[in-house]
């Protein structure tokens, strides 16, 4: 082995942060092309084209059309819009409510942490589709329908989390001296558990909106999501169930499109595990 | 079996960056049967060296020289043959001897797989050399302690089953990593003797790193000094410590706490002399203060803190001394009032802490503050030093704000020895004992009349611990705080306490000057503690005693 860092490791794509490194470009490019998608796509996405219907990719558009003419790449633009942004609401819904209470478990102990452990577990119980079904019945479908079913679903992911790792920092001797200094359960909370915590916090979330990725084309695919025409990478998948042996690439594209965006949350994920937390990194 | 070890360097290797020096030129012979101690401060490179002779350095980590074994280059045996090697020839016991065991294995049976890997013998032969062997190693009761799993044994039996573990195999070379450390004083004796009884009797070499002088002394008959990655001195164990040719060597002896201290270091002018009645008010006092647990559901009753009754002078130091579990840190967080003492009273300047409304306490919380053992896990890594100091000020109303507290903070820092410009770093930039400084810093910022510490040199390497010491005696003389100190270490406690008070399963077996319990003990228990303590002063223990023959 020479002394001279090679290219590769100075760039990072082999060693320690290739992890990090590959998450963010994904995950960076994601954003940026829902971002893009609001004020550019290569088609006006919703507009049929009979004439065009079924066209092979590079054959018209990138990706091809669907059984409408929509272009696939343009619809998978919108798509993404609206899969991250129901995933991050629905995610944010879950740390907030989930991070509030399974600190406030660690705080109190005894009978309160009980029962909100308890609770956690019935909700953990109930899968994401069964309560978007539930709360669909109650609200109809839609985006605050899938943002509720999937937030709903991270809570007790995220009470666990925090509740966890905030029972880890209390029985540090810091908290400990901060109790010395008379400070009470809630400023300790602030001032020392919550920053303690937010690295294994934000872990979980960056893995928590792959997932909800992953759930809302779920949803999507069973209609319980957006309504039509606005574009779902989960209705993409469901549409395409009847053109799969004509349009094979109808179901390809947005199937791959899905499968890049949750891998790249979760390198992303796994990466800042080890940037934030690096002993955790080598033991596994 | 000689065992000569000539390493040029073991290096850190990674992906990319340049190779990093852990330890450089180090070598040494252990003859048959003779015994080598390796003493040196944390980060010295000690247990590299000996994962070094078994082959286990952690990945990326390399030897580059020879472990020669017999005959053989141990550096360049492949992991196959050296398995052969490892156990079979090299024994080797851990430090923490609740990690070395594997918690859901008896231990009879964690004994008999090192020695069926190295024997062709069936099981019942195994299961009876493992009885032999616990016997051996002075299990009580081993027949029955066969099939126990190791959450059912003390330390020092679970120590006993490490060497029961590395002896099944029948080593040539015993290598201890710091085998006593964990260990409290008196089961450390035990476990010291049976191993020097052991490598004696059944003409073992012994390989033994420690980083207290007393261990080595009281076993190996040659020590090598290591420091920073090397090794400075080498020699016959009794003239190195007597005549330090190193000036490292020489700055270790100097650390060890000394008796001699406590005539020197004079009480302040507020303490009253030994034996006069006080006649100041005392700043702390605990009257029959008790901690039971599991009263409820028919548990067994523990009697943590047991009826203790002390009171501490302004401007002294009272030391508590006990091995662990004798309620000692019970105690502390009873007179810190994080806890609520089944029975009894502590009084802080005449007033009883546990009587008070919440508000009133937080009062009067000003007046005490707490040191820890550990300074990693007593300050916030997210939070800077300014802010870590500042947090008892959040109880005061009238506590400076802006660049008078930042005046504050860097006079503060100051006074325990540090640069007021580290209030702006974080705690992972400071070694071990700078954050012990920032802690006490952040103990001192209210000017406390009573700082309460509990084990706060414990988790210190010893040229450092000195150095900490000596900032408590400062306190104490120029400011005029008073410590209640808590410790398991004697020779800590003697050299810094005023008064002590000898602590054994919840209550004070001997109270008074410190002078005098430790130079004239009267309970059985103080005395067996002082008997237990390792000083270098004394000859050589345990293993083969010198013959008259040696150079």
């Amino acid at each position: 082995m020479s002394e001279i860092p090679s290219p590769f490791y100075r760039y990072g794509l082999v060693g320690p942060r290739s992890n990090l490194l590959a998450g963010s470009i994904i995950t960076a490019a994601l954003i940026g092309i829902a971002v893009l998608s609001q004020f550019w796509t290569p088609y006006p996405a919703t507009k049929m084209r009979i004439l065009m219907k079924l066209k092979a990719p590079l054959e018209a558009g990138l990706a091809g059309t669907d059984a409408l003419g929509r272009d696939i790449f343009s619809l998978l633009m919108l798509g993404a819009w609206n899969s991250l942004s129901i995933a991050l609401l629905a995610v944010l819904l879950g740390l907030v409510v989930g991070g509030a209470l399974g600190a406030t478990a660690a705080a109190q102990r005894g009978w309160v942490e009980e029962a909100i452990m308890r609770m956690a577990d019935v909700v953990f119980a109930f899968p994401a589709l069964i309560s978007a079904i539930m709360i669909a019945a109650l609200i109809g479908p839609g985006r605050w329908t899938a943002v509720l079913a999937i937030g709903i679903f991270a809570v007790p992911v995220f009470i666990r989390v925090s509740r966890g790792e905030a029972l880890r920092v209390w029985a540090l001797d810091f908290c400990l001296a901060a109790q010395a200094a008379g400070k009470n359960r809630l400023r300790i909370t602030i001032d020392h558990i919550l920053p303690n915590i937010a690295g294994a916090v934000i872990v979980q979330a960056t893995i928590q909106i792959g997932l909800a990725i992953l759930v809302e084309a779920g949803l999507g695919f069973l209609g319980l999501s957006l309504a039509p025409p606005a574009p779902s990478w989960g209705r993409m998948l469901s549409d395409a169930q009847t053109y799969l042996d004509q349009a094979p690439w109808m179901a390809l594209a947005p199937g791959a499109t899905i499968a890049i965006a949750v891998l790249g949350l979760n390198l992303l994920g796994d990466g800042l595990r080890d940037l934030l937390d690096p002993k955790a990194g080598e033991r596994a | 079996m000689t065992i000569d070890f000539d390493i040029r360097a073991i290096r850190l290797k990674h992906w990319g960056p340049p190779a990093k020096t852990l330890v450089e030129d180090i070598a040494f012979t252990i003859p048959t049967g003779s015994t080598l101690g390796i003493v040196g401060e944390s980060g010295s490179g000690k247990s590299l060296t000996a994962l070094t002779i078994m082959g286990l350095l952690p990945r990326g980590i390399r030897a580059e020289g020879r472990v020669m074994l017999d005959g053989a280059d141990l550096i360049a045996l492949n992991d196959r043959q050296m398995q052969h090697v490892r156990g079979a020839k090299i024994g080797m016991i851990f430090q923490e001897p609740m990690t070395a065991l594997n918690p859901s294995m008896r231990i009879g049976d964690q004994i008999a797989e090192g020695l069926r890997r190295h024997k062709p013998i069936d099981r019942g032969d195994a299961r009876a050399e493992a009885l032999r062997l616990l016997e051996r190693v002075r299990i009580p009761d081993a027949r029955r302690r066969i099939d126990t799993f190791p959450h059912e044994l003390s330390g020092g039996q679970r120590q006993r089953v490490g060497i029961a573990i590395a002896l099944a195999p029948g080593p040539e070379l015993l290598i201890a990593d710091e085998p006593t450390s964990a260990l409290d004083v008196t089961v450390q004796a035990d476990v010291l003797e049976l191993i020097g009884e052991l490598v004696g009797e059944l003409g073992m070499s012994l390989m033994l790193i420690s980083h207290d002088l007393g261990v080595i002394s009281s076993i190996t008959e040659r020590v090598l000094v290591m420091h920073a990655g090397r090794s400075v001195e080498q020699g016959e164990t009794a003239h190195v410590l007597r005549h330090p040719s190193h000036p490292y060597t020489r700055k270790l002896l100097d650390a060890l706490p000394k008796r001699e201290d406590v005539t020197k270091a004079p009480a302040s002018a507020s303490a009253p002399e030994a034996g006069s009645e006080p006649t100041t008010r005392p700043v702390l006092e605990v009257r029959a203060l008790q901690r039971i647990y599991g009263s409820r559901f028919g548990q067994p009753v523990v009697r943590a803190v047991d009826g203790v009754s002390f009171s501490i002078q302004p401007g002294t130091i009272h030391g508590i001394v006990g091995e662990s579990g004798c309620g000692k840190s019970t105690l502390a967080r009873m007179v810190m009032g994080l806890d609520r003492p089944s029975a009894g009273q502590v009084l802080f300047e005449g007033e009883n802490i546990f009587a008070k409304s919440r508000r009133d306490l937080l009062q009067l919380r000003r007046g005490f503050q707490m040191v820890f053992q550990d300074p990693r896990g007593s300050l916030d890594p997210r939070q800077t030093v300014a802010r870590i100091v500042a947090e008892p000020l959040h109880l005061d109303p009238d506590a400076p704000r802006g660049n008078a507290l930042r005046q504050l903070i860097g006079e503060t820092l100051a006074k325990v020895g540090l640069k007021a410009d580290d209030a702006e770093r974080f705690p992972h930039q400071f070694s071990g004992g700078q954050r012990q400084r920032i802690a006490i810093a952040r103990a001192i910022i209210g000017r406390p009349k009573l700082i309460v510490a509990d084990e706060p040199v414990s988790a210190l390497d010893l040229s450092v611990q000195a150095q900490v010491l000596k900032l408590i005696l400062d306190l104490r003389d120029r400011h005029g705080l008073a410590f209640l100190f808590i410790s398991h270490s004697l020779a800590v406690v003697e050299t810094i306490s005023d008064q002590v008070g000898v602590m054994y399963r919840g209550k004070f077996v001997e109270t008074g000057p410190a002078r005098d319990v430790f130079s004239n003990p009267q309970h059985v228990y103080t005395r067996k503690l002082i008997d237990a303590e390792l000083r270098i002063d004394q000859p050589r223990r345990y293993g083969r005693l010198p013959q008259p023959a040696e150079p």
